[in-house]
């Protein structure tokens, strides 16, 4: 995903509507699906949702503008889909919207399931830095930004919830 | 190893694609930002604005007007303060720390007093009628040194202080800078504390004296007195004197060593029976006219000032006062003991 256009960050932060409502648009998707991917249920990760939006214009005067955006609004959905899951520590593994949501869509239904399946056995932490890494694409420095944890032990922590991931596909399969 | 992360990568964008975001999010998130902008309005304005105005505005109300009553200004309150703090200091415990305090504070305040008699000119027995009428020595302290700034005699002060008028709105209103009566009260408090001997005057009626050990005590002073090989011992030094002694504490000593005893000079006359009319009444005497239309003042001891029996020597009053007295080397009357004061009533004023 690439970046938004600098100059409408600049004149969302000096609380220009029209900016605002387009910086919305464009990682509107892209902050939903961040947070479904961790939350995996669509009622909340639309509250996450929200949420960050709210922290961002509320805290986007504070944004340095010779950085990226994407982390620093990764950094909001992750504190945010943390602080979220911390509050409700209920049982997520019974959700399936996101079961439904594939049914209805495609084709390749039973491929999707059992990988959804799978993703789901993940624990939060590798659901997490499985989407930092591969949904939301960040580099690997990025995600240990974030994450506060050093580079290497990213980089071992992705290979191990990879490793996990894979052999529960097996096994389901 | 990269075929896998794009498997992985190309799965999730392919799960996710069926997600979108409400627009109506949008609108959830402007309404509360324009709610927080509300709020943060409201709690800057108060916070920020209103409240140090508020203070602000009392602040400067208190210091312009007397809010505070008899304390007067916010300003005067300080002063009072200030006043008030340096006065403790020159009683503070604290300095005779290891010594017999009461022993000290007696001393003290009968060094106090001599002081006060030397540095400002205070007749003693001025000072003992403000001590009669204040017992505390830091306010006798203030009265006679704020007197004296103000230029106003004690007696004016006196009665400002029983209206519960705070020193700070007195000095304000005359005008007095309370640096300078601070200053008069570090100098008595320096000398208080840094002199090594303590030379002041002790007054009274002589109650006991052992002429075997020549010590001697007075009436009111709790501190044994002693009689040297250098002092000169009036002849006429017995129990019942009145007398006027200048001693000297070193501190080393459980008694004071007597430096001169004055053994002042008065006529018994013993006890009298007056009949008269109250002509003038002040502080510390009265004047009556006897039925043989002779008046006589009569000066009132230290003693019997803190008496309530004389309340009723108002002027204008015709009294039968039993006293006991004796006349001083002035040719004064002066009432040491009251023995009764009746007040004659109003028919036998008409007959008279």
């Amino acid at each position: 995903m690439e970046e938004i256009n600098k100059d409408v960050i600049e004149q969302a932060k000096n609380g220009d509507e029209r900016s605002m409502s387009e910086l919305f648009q464009y990682y509107k998707d892209y902050v939903m699906r961040s947070s479904f991917l961790y939350l995996h249920r669509m009622e909340e990760a639309e509250d996450v949702t929200e949420n960050v939006f709210f922290k961002v214009f509320t805290n986007l005067k504070s944004f340095n503008m010779d950085k990226d955006f994407r982390p620093w609004l990764s950094r909001i959905i992750t504190n945010e889909c943390h602080n979220y899951f911390k509050k409700n520590r209920g049982d997520y593994s019974n959700s399936d919207d996101m079961i439904d949501l594939m049914a209805s869509q495609d084709s390749s239904f039973e491929t999707v399931k059992l990988i959804q399946d799978c993703f789901k056995q993940l624990s939060p932490s590798e659901r997490e830095i499985l989407s930092l890494r591969f949904y939301q694409e960040l580099t690997i420095e990025e995600v240990s930004n974030i994450l506060h944890i050093n580079v290497p032990n990213v980089k071992v922590k992705i290979h191990r919830s990879l490793k996990k991931l894979k052999e529960l596909v097996k096994n389901d399969a | 190893m990269m075929h896998e992360d794009q498997e992985i990568r190309d799965f999730l964008h392919t799960s996710l694609d069926p997600i979108h975001a409400h627009d109506s999010i949008y609108t959830k998130v402007m309404l509360r930002l324009q709610g927080n902008n509300k709020k943060s309005w409201s709690f800057y304005f108060y916070l920020k604005r209103i409240i140090p105005l508020t203070l602000v505005l009392v602040l400067m109300t208190g210091i312009v007007f007397p809010v505070f009553g008899s304390e007067g200004t916010l300003i005067d309150i300080y002063n009072s303060y200030k006043v008030q703090r340096n006065l403790n200091s020159l009683t503070d415990p604290n300095h005779t720390q290891g010594e017999n305090t009461y022993r000290s504070s007696s001393i003290g305040s009968f060094y106090l007093s001599t002081l006060l008699e030397k540095e400002y000119g205070i007749e003693p027995g001025s000072l003992l009628q403000f001590k009669a009428q204040n017992p505390d020595d830091r306010e006798t302290v203030a009265l006679i040194v704020i007197s004296k700034l103000s230029h106003q005699t004690p007696e004016t002060l006196l009665n400002l202080r029983k209206q519960n008028i705070s020193w700070g709105r007195i000095m304000a209103f005359y005008q007095i800078n309370p640096r300078e009566a601070i200053n008069h009260f570090l100098s008595l408090r320096f000398k208080i504390r840094e002199s090594q001997e303590k030379r002041f005057f002790v007054r009274g009626e002589v109650d006991s004296i052992n002429d075997n050990t020549g010590i001697f005590y007075i009436s009111g002073f709790p501190i044994p007195i002693q009689i040297t090989i250098d002092t000169e011992k009036p002849q006429n030094l017995g129990v019942g004197s009145i007398v006027a002694a200048e001693v000297v504490d070193y501190g080393d000593s459980q008694n004071v060593q007597a430096l001169q005893i004055k053994v002042l000079q008065e006529e018994s006359i013993g006890f009298a029976v007056l009949r008269g009319e109250v002509l003038e009444r002040d502080e510390n005497s009265i004047l009556l006219l006897l039925r043989d239309k002779r008046k006589i003042k009569i000066q009132l001891s230290p003693r019997i000032m803190n008496q309530a029996s004389q309340i009723f020597l108002r002027s204008g009053l015709l009294v039968h006062v039993e006293v006991s007295i004796k006349k001083n080397i002035d040719g004064n009357y002066v009432a040491y003991r009251w023995g009764k004061i009746v007040a004659i009533p109003q028919f036998q004023r008409r007959i008279k």
